[in-house]
């Protein structure tokens, strides 16, 4: 469904030092310099596969996508998505894809989400009766309610990235590109956007590409991965092989109902951060429900939190200790 | 095909006219935004009532300034604005991602504007025309190939302005250069004075330029001083080199485009 071949993007980007003086430097001479956001990656992915695109910001993911989904021309190297060149940007190919930003928005500000919706609809040649059965479908799956009828700009973060996720799929693409989709929601909605695309996987097939900065995403969503960094591929395959390497511990964050010194800490794990009230434990995976057990009954606890350790971090540690022997 | 995109074109127009309803209260700030022809108009009388100037008496000024007024209006476009803002945050990729051509869009939602602001421009003209006593001075019969002309002027600014945007792909901000575009239209268009005011070789020169025939144009040719078609050839010909410049402009654009940000 889609194969990319030796695919690098340039860029040609405006650079200045700070302080007035680089300011009206720049004003008479302009300097530039070539960044290498994608820089040579190649992989291929079949129909219905989820697969996480996984990197630390800059690493070109984004970039990746755009180029995937036709916004942005290759420098040089070869895409295909469902047999199109992303590229010509034909319309049988845009009625194929969608793509989701979790930073940018498809909703009309000003409007209800349903009337974004119908503007798709006619846009993308839906028939009346597909729209009402795809949008009681979406409906039902993201627990849309009432939401449609009230204007975009009065919706909570997660409500509107729901009703994105629904004006992205009213056409019914069989190629999604999700971008950060969960980015600055809470953890309820999280999960419930998980199982919603993990749902429309399965109920249509659909190819999804998915980058991401949590974990969880990931793991609940993804059996491959790809993880590239400054522009390169560094690794492409199972994810359980990448994460039972390299997220081998996990984050127990305290807060103390009084101050308890750093030294007090160090034998529960390793300390990564401590001001008197508060730290951040990172401890061994196999061992943190007993040390949890102790940390409750030795310390003044007040609230523990314990989570996976960061993807960043996972993908960082891969990229500093892993990359070679993957 | 084209009842497909007929039924696109409906629906933007209706998404776009609920927005413009929404901000209706910046559609009339953008009405008295424009209204230099009508400040022009009262100095213009001012200056008249000792006597006409240039064979015109104040009837006259108030003809050729409310006139001015409506198409000028009918040039008050911001679609450069949309476009750079779009275009320099990114956003115009969720434009491009769809199968609707960005520019049909804008074009849509200028035309929504107008509906929205349209009968008031004419309303505000009627009015001056009636108590000012120039309405005498329409010719009726060419009161089709008026509205013709004004659909061309707004034709040509529109795309003067697509143009415009689109060059925001090489360099970032392009909207000072609308601020420029606005000023040759109301100076050499005739907003400020009547353009038979200028010498023959100053005339001939701007005749030349797209301007005279988004303002001036359509002025002379309701009072029946213009003959349609040269002019309607001049603003065909302008019109097809603009287009035929934004759609180049974003053929050779479209590699640069650059997606900004997540």
């Amino acid at each position: 469904m889609i194969e990319v071949r030796d695919l690098v993007k340039h860029y040609n980007v405006a650079k200045r030092e700070g302080g007035f003086g680089n300011s009206v430097r720049a004003f008479f001479r302009r300097q530039r310099e070539t960044v290498k956001a994608v820089d040579g990656i190649g992989f291929s992915i079949g129909p219905g596969e989820i697969v996480g695109f996984l990197g630390p910001n800059g690493a070109g993911k984004t970039t990746t996508l755009k180029m995937l989904a036709g916004l942005l021309y290759p420098t040089s190297g070869s895409i295909r998505v469902a047999g199109f060149l992303p590229q010509e940007r034909k319309r049988a190919f845009l009625g194929t894809i969608a793509m989701v930003l979790g930073q940018k928005q498809q909703l009309i500000w000003d409007l209800p989400p349903a009337d974004t919706f119908l503007l798709n609809k006619e846009i993308y040649g839906v028939s009346d009766a597909d729209y009402r059965e795809r949008l009681a479908e979406l409906t039902a799956m993201l627990d849309l309610g009432d939401l449609v009828n009230r204007q975009a700009r009065k919706l909570s973060l997660g409500e509107r990235m729901k009703c994105e996720l629904a004006a992205a799929l009213i056409h019914r693409p069989k190629v999604l590109f999700l971008d950060e989709p969960t980015i600055g929601l809470d953890v309820n909605m999280q999960q419930a956007l998980r199982d919603f695309i993990a749902g429309y996987n399965r109920r249509t097939g659909a190819t999804i590409l998915l980058t991401s900065h949590y974990m969880a995403d990931v793991s609940a969503l993804c059996k491959r991965v790809i993880v590239i960094n400054q522009g390169r591929l560094l690794f492409d395959g199972d994810l359980a092989a990448i994460l039972q390497k390299m997220a081998i511990e996990k984050s127990v964050k305290l807060h103390f109902s009084e101050a308890v010194p750093r030294e007090r800490l160090e034998p529960y794990g390793k300390v990564a951060s401590a001001d008197g009230l508060a730290a951040e434990l990172h401890v061994p995976r196999a061992v943190v429900a007993g040390l949890a057990q102790r940390v409750l009954a030795e310390l003044p606890v007040a609230d523990i939190a314990i989570e996976d350790t960061p993807i960043e971090t996972v993908i960082g540690r891969f990229m500093t200790t892993g990359a070679a022997s993957a | 095909m084209i009842a497909h995109m007929a039924r696109c074109c409906r629906a933007h127009f209706r998404t776009s006219f609920a927005i413009m309803v929404e901000y209706r209260a910046t559609v009339f700030l953008w009405i008295l935004a424009g209204v230099t022809p009508l400040i022009m108009m009262f100095v213009w009388r001012h200056l008249a009532a000792a006597g006409p100037i240039g064979g015109r008496d104040p009837k006259a000024f108030a003809f050729y300034f409310l006139i001015a007024f409506l198409s000028t209006q009918c040039c008050t476009v911001w679609v450069v604005w949309n476009v750079d803002y779009q275009i320099r945050t990114g956003t115009y990729a969720i434009q491009l991602l769809r199968p609707f051509d960005p520019w049909l869009g804008e074009l849509i939602e200028n035309i929504a504007a107008y509906s929205l602001r349209l009968p008031f421009n004419v309303l505000i003209v009627a009015l001056g025309l009636a108590i000012s006593g120039a309405w005498e001075m329409i010719v009726p019969a060419r009161l089709p190939a008026f509205v013709l002309a004004l659909i061309l002027s707004w034709q040509l600014m529109f795309n003067m302005n697509y143009a415009l945007a689109l060059l925001c792909l090489w360099s970032e901000r392009v909207k000072s250069a609308d601020s420029w575009v606005y000023l040759m239209v109301f100076t050499l268009g005739g907003a400020l004075f009547p353009l038979d005011f200028l010498s023959p070789a100053w005339r001939t020169a701007i005749g030349w330029m797209p301007f005279p025939w988004m303002v001036n144009f359509p002025v002379e040719l309701l009072a029946g001083n213009a003959p349609p078609l040269p002019g309607f050839a001049m603003q065909a010909v302008w019109l097809a080199i603009i287009v035929a410049c934004h759609r180049g402009l974003w053929r050779l654009g479209r590699k640069r485009f650059g997606a900004v940000g997540g």
